[in-house]
Parts: structure tokens; C-alpha cells; sequence
């Protein structure tokens, strides 16, 4: 009887456990090299998910990769950021702070009469008037009118210029999260007007990697040390 | 004359911010290496550095072959010529920020995140570094402990000494630092 009970549990634990185990399922990228840095991930409108790698961007489209490096002229491996334009280019930023897009397959470089950004790309964001904006780790924001490059540091009121993430705010502002807090950039015909909120203001952290703004105008921060915040 | 006002314009900056800055009075890097069958100890006061109080902006270095302290020379020879390579990497250096803004005319103990790039053996590493900062009118002191990874910056172990040498090394940082 002792057995069968022993046994009887033994049964109820292995089901229990098969329960509580997730769904998980394992996609091998066909990189290079086998453990392979990924930096983002983004859906695109038609459906497509690309990752950005240390060894390129990868676009997958349920059954299989395609694989753009340096050898399909992206001027760089190290993808750190990915955005989709109004005409449905595939932007990437890299490392090296330049930027390119995918068009038709094709892979083209972005170029200014200005040049490039200087550091790795963190975010890259086309506003609602199809501003291409894109931020940076430790050189600061930058933004793009009629292929021209404008940069914005501390000089123009930035609290720090590494920056993580770009996010719009229901008035078209553009709002940023930085090393010092965040900063709410607005763009008017071609000046920029700055404003912060830091730990001075009761910012819980100052160290905000990731801004989204919800359609009731909330705007969720998530810091480095102090957890989700709602503004 | 055009030059002269250009070289004018250059100094004034530099000059104003110099006038002000803190710099390194003295100060102790030392490190340990707690593996399983040995424990390694050094240390070194070779420190410079710098730190801006009006934009919260620092840098530091220290010359790897001033460490001393190791259980013996040959430990001390390796050290520099098979791990750190001093020849070739001379110096380690962190510069960054302060992360929280701190008001240098206050006294007190502050709790902060430093965070810079840390190079060492020739490898950049963004890092964050919790630090105490003791503001005591014109001076400064900053105390920090941190692990140090060995693979973040290439420093390869010989599987044979791999019981001798930890992966990770304890620092601990300690500088006073004044603005005269």
C-alpha cells in the first residue's frame, strides 16, 4: 500500500511539474559565429522580424533568415538600432554611429553633407512630420531636415549624451532618456527648445533606458536602479 | 593678432574650469585575488586624477607596474609581463561622470553611481561604480569597491594556475582629492 501511494505522488509531482513548464521555443541564427550578441529586435509593418547583431541584421520571416553583414555593404557588423520609414525602408544604426537603411534588398548608406555621429546608435525614431531622429551612446541626439544633419548636446540644454531610448509624445515632442534624467526636445520650424526632468525634480533615478508614452499621456520610464516610473 | 585672440579664447576655458577642479592628493588601488589554493594581494598609491565639480566629469589612472605587495617577485614579474602586459598597456584608466548630481559646496556623504569607461589591458568596459563621496569643504574623498572579470578585459589565466587566480578580482579604491 506504502508502494502505491510512493508511486501514486510520484505520478501527481511529474504532472504537476509538466504543468508549469513554459513554452519555450530555441532559434538558431545563422551567424557566423555561434553565440552571437543581439542588440534588437523589431516586427516591421509587413510582418518581418529583424534582429540586430554584433554580426550584422538578420530578417526573418517564420521559415527563413536572410543575413546582411559588411560583405552586402552595411558599413558596419555591430547593429545597435533598427526603425521602419513612412515608405517602408528598414533603417539600422551601428556602432560606429553611421547609419544605413534596406531598400527593395538592397543595402544603402545614409550620408550628410555633415557626416555621421561618432558613437553607437541607440535609438532611431521618424516622428509623426517623418523627422528622422536617432540618439546616441555618449555623442548625444541628433536629428535629420531635408538631409541635413543637426546635432543636439549639452550646449543646447541635454542633461547627458548618452542616450538610450526616444520616444513622441502625443504633442510631437520628442523625449529622450538619458545618463541625467530626461529631456523633452520640441522642433520648431528649424529651432529646438530643451527641457529636463532629473533627480533635482524628483526623478526617483537618473539613469532612464527605456521611455514609452501611452495614449492616455503617460509616460512610463524604466530606470536603472529604481524600477518602472509613471510621469 | 587673429592668433592671439584665438590662443586667448583657447586658455580662458581650460583656465576657468582648472581653477576650480579637484585633483588627486593621495590615494590606494588595491586589489585580491581570492582562488582556491592562493590568495593575492597588491596594491598601488600611484594614482592620478581628476574630477570637475561643475560638470560632474572625472578621470583616473594608475600605472599597473607600481603595484606591489605580491606574494613574490616572479608572481609580480607575471603579473605585469604574462597578465597585464604593462609594457604594452602601461596604465589603467576609468573617466566618465557622476551619475547624481552633487552639491560640491555641501558637506556631507553622498552615495553615488560613477560611470565611465574603465580600460584596462588595453579593453574598454562601460561600468557603473557605486561610490561614497565625502565632501568636507575643499576636500574630497571617494571610496569604491568593485569585481573585476577578468575575461572583460582579455586577461587570459593558463589553465595550469587557474586554482591560483581568481576570475574575478576584488578592487577597492579609496583617493582624496582637493582643489588646490
Amino acid at each position: 500500500m506504502k508502494k502505491s501511494i510512493t508511486v501514486f505522488y510520484f505520478f501527481l509531482i511529474v504532472q504537476m511539474a509538466h504543468a508549469q513548464v513554459p513554452f519555450f521555443k530555441t532559434y538558431q541564427l545563422p551567424t557566423k559565429y555561434q553565440s552571437t550578441v543581439i542588440n534588437k529586435l523589431f516586427q516591421d509593418r509587413t510582418g518581418f522580424i529583424w534582429i540586430a547583431t554584433n554580426d550584422g541584421i538578420l530578417r526573418y520571416d517564420g521559415f527563413e533568415y536572410l543575413h546582411y553583414t559588411t560583405q552586402d555593404s552595411l558599413p558596419d557588423n555591430k547593429v545597435t538600432a533598427i526603425a521602419q520609414d513612412s515608405l517602408g525602408r528598414i533603417w539600422l544604426g551601428h556602432s560606429t554611429g553611421q547609419l544605413s537603411y534596406i531598400q527593395n534588398g538592397h543595402v544603402k548608406q545614409f550620408t550628410t553633407p555633415e557626416g555621421t555621429a561618432v558613437k553607437a546608435i541607440s535609438d532611431i525614431y521618424f516622428n509623426a512630420k517623418g523627422v528622422l531622429w536617432f540618439s546616441t551612446l555618449n555623442d548625444g541626439l541628433y536629428y535629420v531636415v531635408r538631409n541635413r544633419l543637426y546635432r543636439l548636446d549639452e550646449m543646447d540644454g541635454l542633461p547627458d549624451l548618452y542616450i538610450y531610448d526616444i520616444a513622441e509624445g502625443n504633442n510631437g515632442s520628442i523625449w529622450i532618456g538619458t545618463d541625467k534624467g530626461i529631456a523633452i526636445c520640441s522642433l520648431n520650424s528649424n529651432t529646438v527648445s530643451v527641457a529636463t526632468i532629473t533627480q533635482k525634480d524628483g526623478l526617483p533615478d537618473n539613469i532612464v533606458k527605456k521611455v514609452i508614452i501611452d495614449n492616455s499621456d503617460f509616460v512610463w520610464l524604466a530606470t536603472e536602479d529604481k524600477g518602472v516610473i509613471r510621469y | 593678432m587673429k592668433h592671439l585672440y584665438l590662443v586667448v579664447f583657447l586658455l580662458l576655458p581650460v583656465t576657468w574650469v582648472g581653477a576650480k577642479r579637484y585633483s588627486v592628493e593621495r590615494g590606494k588601488i588595491s586589489f585580491t585575488s581570492n582562488a582556491e589554493l592562493e590568495v593575492i594581494k597588491a596594491s598601488s598609491d600611484k594614482i592620478q586624477g581628476l574630477l570637475d565639480p561643475l560638470t560632474s566629469k572625472f578621470a583616473f589612472s594608475v600605472t599597473i607596474q607600481s603595484f606591489k605587495g605580491f606574494n613574490s617577485a616572479l608572481q609580480q614579474e607575471h603579473f605585469n609581463e604574462k597578465y597585464l602586459e604593462s609594457d604594452r598597456y602601461p596604465k589603467a584608466t576609468f573617466a566618465g561622470k557622476i551619475i547624481e548630481e552633487l552639491d560640491f559646496a555641501k558637506n556631507g556623504v553622498y552615495e553615488v553611481r560613477a560611470k565611465g569607461e574603465l580600460e584596462i589591458h588595453g579593453v574598454k568596459q562601460t561600468r557603473i561604480i557605486r561610490s561614497k563621496v565625502t565632501i568636507d569643504n575643499d576636500k574630497i574623498s571617494i571610496d569604491a569597491s568593485f569585481a573585476l572579470p577578468l575575461t572583460d578585459h582579455n586577461i587570459t589565466i593558463p589553465t595550469l594556475v587557474t586554482k591560483k587566480i581568481a576570475t574575478e578580482i576584488e578592487v577597492v579604491f579609496n583617493v582624496l582629492m582637493t582643489t588646490k
